[in-house]
């Protein structure tokens, strides 16, 4: 999938729309919608006429509790802000979107929800069929592991596959990181006969090989406004700098877009300062210490040597 | 030749891996040299307008140099002046760069000519291999040919390196080589020999304790006939498990458990992590996106390769054993390989 082209005219119709609907309104499903089951399913971005390079980019979102308030703002503004400003900054060329909604796998009816990758309207679309389940258990996370064990062994991504460059996958919600997957979470939910439970550190080496990863912990979510650094430190002693702290829900995607510009290299400051008024200063707590990677070329890459 | 060259696009051209120049130019030297320069023509600096022309002009230089290597000058006497005045000739099949110098791969031996400035690494890698320590004659018997020999055949300073050199079975083939030879895919039969061969090896580090940190095809030799591999290179990486780590190739860096550069410690999870990306890559895709599509291998074979490894090698090869190459192949059977040096190097 992917195989069409952003228009902004689309996004500017597909969001007046949603004016004035209460989020009940916008997102309408009773449940999860056949289309979104990642049962036994695969997902490609792939290359195309209008689409040379693109880049796979899956944004994994919280449907439980009051989160689904984080699904509610991407759908009327967040996806057009997000693709048009990739678009105009252009830190990866060709954005492809995979949305997911994630809940709980040991209590939810729908644990995760997998949108196709998308290039155009329709991936808002799409978020729109996600089923706010707002369920959720009484434990301290949800399953943010989930959409890490789908796009590691559920998706097939030109960017890596053809050019080697790996894609980019954010969870975002307000609790702790699960533990582990459940071999009998990974048969119910993908269909996959695992020999054995997979540590949470083991699906991140699993992921990581084709994916750049992030989570952005929601801090004005109901968990994470009574435990926040208890939640940071869980994320941050698995994915160290790559936890954004997202003080104002409403610039998730702004967030999303400049993590994404200083992992490509540039400047975290300049990164920052290019966001105007409030913008800026969510952008900044988000980023952090978040270092800019240099790409470097497969024959520097070769020629490399890490010294430790 | 490919006949599409002038299509290829910069990211497409920057892709192709650095050690697998014959992605790009194949055939003979004449062919060689006519693809470089077509492709050299279209992305000079001062030709295209394409803002990676430089990057890619660079790139496809040094794959030039590479696939020259392999046609052209293939093999060759070396000759080192040692500091001690004394001059050492060394008659090998093929030559290959890699991050810390050049491997020179002969009928015997396999020489490391290491840069003056390693010299840490080269230590450590004397250090490690000298300690290589056996619970009985009995594993010393089964585990000693796949290792390095201590003392080595050879090894002395020139004025700008330090060279290594390492004894070798006379059939024993560099992955790397083998691999080229078969366009880039082994039948998963023999991946699977391959793969066990290694684990066992893991097993025993995990009892020396230590971690090799670089098992890859540019470190591992293959014996056909005896259906084993020795590990001869990359041992300036390893380290006493839980030791600090000096350094590590970029292939490591890419392949190791998540987590392993924040810690720079050495963990056996690397090794088992790289055998499986050795495994991968052997049946000719490393990420392990395309191997299921392409059905490479069995089912089994694949999942295993591609999902990540407990951390426990004994456990990791008693599964592999037991379950996926029963899985994948059913009852064990000698899968021949009949492939010699002269196959390859001649």
């Amino acid at each position: 999938m992917g195989g069409a082209r952003w228009d902004e005219d689309d996004w500017k119709r597909a969001s007046a729309a949603t004016a004035g609907k209460r989020t009940e309104d916008i997102f309408a499903a009773s449940g999860m919608h056949p289309s979104l089951n990642p049962y036994g399913v695969n997902r490609e971005s792939r290359d195309s006429l209008v689409n040379p390079e693109s880049n796979a980019i899956i944004i994994g979102l919280d449907v439980t509790g009051s989160m689904g308030i984080i699904a509610d703002t991407m759908a009327r503004e967040g996806l057009g802000i997000l693709v048009e400003e990739i678009l105009k900054r252009k830190p990866v060329s060709d954005p492809h979107i995979l949305a997911c909604g994630i809940g709980d796998a040991y209590c939810d009816d729908a644990p995760l929800q997998v949108t196709q990758f998308e290039a155009d309207i329709r991936i808002a679309d799409q978020l729109k069929m996600i089923w706010l389940e707002k369920g959720g258990g009484g434990n301290s996370h949800e399953s943010y592991h989930l959409p890490w064990y789908f796009a590691a062994q559920h998706t097939q991504i030109d960017c890596f596959e053809k050019r080697s460059k790996k894609g980019y996958l954010f969870t975002v919600g307000d609790e702790e990181p699960p533990e582990e997957l459940l071999a009998a979470h990974a048969k119910a939910i993908f269909g996959d006969s695992l020999q054995r439970d997979l540590s949470v550190h083991e699906l991140l080496t699993l992921v990581s090989r084709s994916y750049h990863v992030f989570h952005v912990v929601v801090e004005e979510g109901n968990y994470a406004r009574a435990y926040l650094p208890q939640v940071l430190d869980k994320w941050k002693k698995l994915l160290g700098q790559r936890v954004l702290r997202l003080k104002d829900y409403r610039r998730l995607a702004e967030v999303v877009v400049s993590a994404i510009e200083v992992n490509e290299g540039r400047d975290r400051e300049a990164v920052t300062r290019s966001w105007s008024g409030d913008t800026s200063v969510v952008v900044a707590h988000a980023l952090g210490t978040l270092p800019a990677t240099t790409a470097t070329s497969t024959v520097d890459k070769l020629r490399a040597l890490v010294r430790f | 030749m490919r006949t599409d060259l002038a299509d290829l696009t910069a990211a497409t051209l920057l892709a192709i891996p650095a050690a697998e120049p014959r992605r790009l130019f194949s055939g003979d030297a004449d062919e060689v040299k006519k693809a470089y320069r077509l492709l050299a023509m279209k992305w000079h600096p001062d030709r295209s307008a394409d803002p990676r022309a430089h990057a890619v002009f660079l790139h496809i230089g040094y794959l030039y140099e590479q696939a020259a290597q392999h046609t052209a000058a293939a093999h060759g006497p070396l000759q080192q002046r040692a500091l001690d005045g004394r001059t050492y000739e060394i008659n090998y099949l093929r030559r290959h760069q890699f991050e810390l110098g050049s491997l020179y791969v002969g009928t015997t031996v396999a020489a490391f000519v290491v840069d003056a400035g390693h010299a840490d690494l080269v230590e450590r890698a004397e250090r490690t291999i000298k300690g290589l320590d056996y619970a009985s004659e009995k594993m010393r018997q089964q585990i000693a040919p796949h290792l390095p020999a201590y003392p080595f055949a050879g090894a002395f300073r020139t004025a700008d390196a330090h060279v290594i050199v390492m004894r070798k079975a006379p059939d024993a083939l560099l992955l790397r080589d083998v691999l080229d030879h078969f366009g880039g895919r082994l039948d998963a039969r023999h991946v699977a020999w391959i793969v066990s061969s290694l684990l066992n090896l893991c097993c025993y580090f995990q009892y020396a304790g230590i971690a090799h940190n670089a098992v890859s095809l540019d470190t591992c030799f293959m014996s056909p006939r005896e259906h084993s591999v020795a590990l001869l290179g990359g041992w300036w990486y390893a380290a006493r498990l839980g030791e600090r780590m000096l350094a590590a190739p970029a292939a490591t860096v890419d392949w190791a458990p998540h987590g392993l550069l924040a810690s720079k410690r050495a963990d056996i999870r690397t090794d088992l992590e790289l055998v499986r990306a050795l495994g991968r890559a052997l049946l000719g895709d490393i990420s392990g996106m395309r191997l299921q599509r392409e059905r490479a291998a069995p089912p089994a074979m694949i999942d295993w390769l591609r999902l990540p490894a407990s951390g426990d090698p004994i456990e990791e090869y008693r599964t592999w054993r037991t379950q996926v190459l029963h899985d994948s192949f059913g009852a064990r059977r000698f899968a021949e390989l009949p492939l010699t040096q002269s196959d390859i190097y001649l």
